[in-house]
């Protein structure tokens, strides 16, 4: 019963959307909607940015679809199912050949996190090592450390791959490992994060602070993975978020990138630990 | 086709078709489980990622096609032991969204579910399979699998057709020596089955015994096949079909068989059980010449008897006779010399002619008991039978007896192809004399006696005696057409004094008996053919000679000497007798009473002839004498003298260089021939020649 109380006002809020929808249909001027879509690891910090770009064109109803991959976006931009795509890695040549347009618009630094507080602010490069082989099995607070990964193909594994040969053959023999944590997607590794004491996991700083659910960051070899550090050069390992249409996407998807480039989305972008890399029009 | 030839193929066949079918069947099988295993796995593969699938489609129903990172992954995914597979996923148009495909090859199976939104079908996602290891696993599991089903026949071809055989072989070579043991049996096995009396299995010693082939028995009742000629019962009438099992009634049984020969057979009846059927097992053993050796075994026994009742007749007979030669031998002795000594127109000559015929009648009585004894020493020659026969026609005994039966005709055949035999005439002429008076006697008043002399030859023995060789005999036939024998007594007529007729010339019931014994001397036998009423007819048989012709005998003139004669007797009748009578030759004579005084005697004087009486002192006989003598003068002549018939010691006293042996009491021409002959030995008179 509670429930109903509950749902009834939206209901009738539906209702009169319904109602004005109809209207406006037969009245007024069309709404467009502007289909984005792509890597999780960009869906917080795009979502901000989508709300913000509506306030500003409220004919232009941006409808951000749930995670589909940099490489389901890129698929989805391609056959026109979406018209804008945010991917974390570049297009390939046949993707480019497909009429793609591409721009890096922000960086966000690559982290390596835990759950809660487990006795240590931070990971060494062959610390980590340790940790995901099980030479080292406990955190100091004698919590057992239970490594996440991401499967071998996912941009975040590929940067991890790149600290070391270690942790490179390290990931690689984990894969094998029956019953380790495969998080298929940046949505299911916050969740496992979020889920699993004396998680040791690895993804962006965009989705650490997009995300609903606290988790610890850990700073590498002393260093705090911070979008200043990342400006400065001082952290190395990054991750890159790329827009991608097509030349005829429309009016609005040029409207959304050229919002992209906008202080608002680029303040957005700060604060949801990117790095923005775009100029604005005025720096153009 | 041998059994087990049949047997084997159809073995081999049998196994061949189950080890076929195991060695196919069970990796057919494999391959059918394992297809059914892998597509029931596809489905759960298909299902499971379906609802994989399905979830996302749920979470993003209008971009979910798109999502080819998350897709991927999930159809990436594998078991840890999984075959090859191609999974893809389509939407509702049949395009393909994702695919995760490993490298195979055909043949493929596969298996697809459709993905649904809310009810709705938007896609589907398909999973296929190669079944190319399942078949190679099915072709390895074949290859392992035939090399084992190989083995496996072979050694069930091998091992149980190896029994089967050893059975087969075992079974042919108990049947062969039980059917061995049967047919060469020596008894006649008949089986007859008791519920229709028929014979159904037979040896060859019954076609044998029964002189009938196997088809004319078998088949048959026992009633049917056995013609019985005497005692005993048909085995037929013994055994029923409520008989108990066990052994009935063995007896004896005479058959006919169809040549007409009668065989004896001992019968052995034994009921048993075979198959639940009740059988008849009749055993037969001949016992014909087991009889018949039974029966000459009895009349060989009946003979012993008989010879040993002789025997101890004739040491009776010979004791006596001993005794009465010492006491006729000066009654017969004397009237010679007294003869002599008489003037011719003496009135004493007849009396003294008289005594002396009637102890020559004495003498013969005497001689005829030492040959019923056998101890009669017989000059034995080769001898024309028909001459002995003719003589004894010609004798006065004959004459004499032939003119006191004038009703009573005798025939004489006699053959002129006989061969001479060694015999004494004197002796075979009593045979005659005993034949003849013996059949004038069983003739009685009116008859006919026939004599017949016959060559008689072959590779059997002319009559059943023992002990009778084949070859040439002259037979002596004496029949006559008298009373006859009666079968009881034919047995017995040759023992001395069993008679039923009246005293003939030979005296009181010795005749036959004398025949008897003479015929054995001569190594002949006697059979003896008589029907009562009709007749009967002696058959007397002689082995012929091989020495040609007889020697000559000497007359009684050719007897005197000169020489020095001693004799050695311990009676005095006897040695004045001999004194006397070989005086009358001429001879000097002197005399011992016995060996000692003779071995005195000689150590003294030496003498051209000694004349041993051979029975004396019981220590110190003729033979111990002798070979005193010969001590003294190794090549001494003697001639023994005896009452009694010669025995071993005579023969050993004439292998030390004796003479002449004489009977006494001996005629005077006896004695006389013996000494001048034994002086006239050739080698004894040039040794003695030279020793003189």
């Amino acid at each position: 019963m509670s429930c109903k109380f509950q749902k009834l006002p939206v209901c009738h809020l539906l209702a009169v959307l319904l109602m004005l929808g109809a209207y406006s249909s037969s009245e007024c001027i069309a709404q467009t909607v502007l289909k984005i879509g792509g890597t999780g690891a960009a869906l917080g910090a795009m979502s901000k940015i989508a709300e913000a770009f509506h306030k500003l064109h409220p004919d232009i109803e941006v409808k951000i679809l749930p995670s589909l991959g940099s490489s389901g976006g890129i698929k989805a931009v391609t056959a026109g199912a979406l018209q804008i795509a945010f991917s974390s890695r570049q297009l390939k040549s046949e993707e480019l050949a497909a009429g793609l347009i591409e721009l890096e618009y922000a960086r966000t630094p690559f982290v390596f996190v835990t759950r809660n507080p487990v006795g240590v602010a931070g990971v060494t490069s062959e610390g980590v090592v340790q940790m995901f082989s099980g030479a080292i099995p406990a955190w100091p607070n004698g919590q057992r450390i239970r490594p996440i990964i991401r499967p071998d193909e996912e941009t975040d594994t590929h940067i991890a791959k790149a600290i070391s040969a270690g942790l490179a053959k390290t990931l690689d023999s984990l894969q094998k490992v029956p019953g380790m944590v495969v998080a298929l997607t940046d949505q299911d590794c916050s969740e496992a994060i979020g889920a699993v004491s004396g998680t040791l996991a690895f993804t962006s700083l965009s989705q650490v602070l997009t995300w609903e659910r606290k988790c610890e960051v850990l700073s590498f070899n002393g260093i705090v993975p911070s979008v200043a550090n990342l400006s400065n050069s001082t952290y190395p390992f990054y991750r890159s978020f790329y827009l991608l249409r097509k030349a005829e996407a429309g009016e609005s998807a040029g409207l959304f990138v050229d919002f992209i480039r906008s202080p608002q989305a680029r303040k957005i972008l700060e604060e949801t630990g990117n790095q923005p890399l775009v100029k604005t029009l005025a720096e153009n | 086709m041998p059994t087990s030839y049949k047997a084997t193929r159809i073995l081999t066949w049998l196994i061949a078709v189950v080890i076929g079918l195991c060695t196919l069947g069970i990796p057919t099988g494999y391959f059918l489980s394992s297809y059914q295993f892998v597509a029931g796995n596809l489905e759960a593969e298909a299902e499971i990622n379906s609802r994989i699938i399905t979830e996302i489609i749920n979470a993003n129903p209008t971009m979910w096609e798109y999502e080819t990172t998350r897709l991927n992954e999930y159809l990436s995914r594998r078991p840890r032991r999984s075959y090859a597979e191609i999974r893809r996923v389509y939407n509702f148009k049949g395009d393909l969204v994702v695919e995760s495909v490993d490298k195979m090859a055909p043949p493929v199976m596969s298996r697809s579910l459709e993905l649904f939104d809310s009810g709705v079908a938007v896609g589907r996602i398909e999973i296929s399979r190669s079944l190319r290891p399942l078949f190679m696993e099915s072709v390895w599991l074949l290859l392992m699998i035939a090399p084992i089903g190989l083995g496996i026949f072979i050694i069930l071809r091998v091992l149980p057709i190896r029994m089967l055989q050893r059975s087969e072989k075992a079974l042919r070579e108990s049947e062969e020596t039980y059917r061995t043991l049967i047919d060469t049996s020596n008894d006649a096995i008949f089986v007859v089955s008791s519920d229709t009396d028929r014979i159904f299995h037979i040896n060859r010693r019954a076609e044998e015994l029964l002189g009938l082939p196997a088809t004319e028995i078998l088949n048959k009742s026992l009633k049917n096949v056995l013609k019985l000629g005497g005692a005993g019962r048909n085995p037929d009438e013994t055994v029923s079909k409520d008989s108990e099992i066990g052994e009935i009634n063995p007896g004896e049984l005479s058959l006919i068989r169809p040549d007409g020969r009668e065989v004896i057979a001992e019968v052995s009846i034994s009921v048993s059980e075979m198959r639940g059927k009740k059988i008849t097992q009749c055993i037969m053993r001949e016992i014909t010449e087991r009889k018949e050796a039974e029966h000459r075994n009895l009349e060989l026994q009946e003979k012993l008897d008989r010879a040993q009742r002789m025997e101890a007749l004739g040491l009776l007979a010979g004791g006596v006779a001993h005794d009465l030669n010492n006491t006729l031998g000066p009654l017969e002795g004397y009237p010679e010399l007294m003869l002599l000594k008489l003037p011719k127109d003496s009135p004493m000559r007849k009396q003294v002619m008289r005594i002396g015929a009637a102890a020559q009648e004495a003498a013969d009585v005497i001689q005829d008991l030492l040959t019923l004894a056998r101890r009669g020493r017989y000059d034995m020659e080769p001898t024309d039978l028909n001459q002995v026969v003719e003589a004894y026609l010609d004798s006065p005994g004959y004459l004499k007896l032939s003119s006191e039966h004038p009703g009573i005709t005798v025939e004489v055949k006699l053959s002129r192809d006989i061969r001479p035999i060694l015999g004494s005439s004197a002796h075979l002429a009593k045979v005659i004399m005993n034949l003849v008076v013996n059949g004038f006697d069983a003739v009685g008043e009116e008859g006919i006696i026939t004599i017949r002399t016959e060559p008689r030859s072959g590779a059997k023995p002319p009559c059943n005696c023992e002990n009778v060789r084949p070859g040439e005999y002259v037979a002596l036939r004496v029949q006559d057409t008298g009373v006859g024998i009666d079968p009881r007594d034919i047995d017995k007529i040759f023992e001395p004094y069993f008679s039923k007729k009246k005293m003939g010339r030979s005296g009181s019931g010795l005749g036959l008996s004398v025949v008897y014994g003479i015929v054995k001397d001569h190594k002949g036998c006697h059979d003896v053919v008589s029907k009562k009423g009709k007749g009967t007819e002696f058959l007397i048989y002689f082995p012929v000679t091989t020495v040609l012709e007889p020697t000559a005998s000497k007359t009684a003139h050719d007897y005197h000497g000169q020489e020095e004669v001693l004799i050695v007797d311990d009676s005095e009748e006897q040695r004045e007798l001999a004194k006397e009578i070989i005086s009358s030759f001429g001879y000097k004579v002197a005399t011992s009473r016995n060996g000692q005084e003779a071995l005195t005697h000689l150590r003294n004087h030496s003498v051209n002839l000694v004349v041993l009486d051979m029975i004396m002192e019981p220590d110190f006989d003729g033979l111990d004498t002798y070979r005193e003598i010969l001590k003294i003068h190794p090549e001494q002549k003697a001639v023994i003298a005896s009452g009694f018939s010669p025995t071993e010691r005579v023969a050993e006293m004439q292998r030390l260089g004796a003479g002449e042996y004489v009977k006494k009491p001996f005629t005077r021409e006896a004695i006389g021939k013996a000494i001048r002959s034994e002086l006239d030995r050739q080698r004894f008179t040039a040794v003695h020649s030279g020793s003189a």
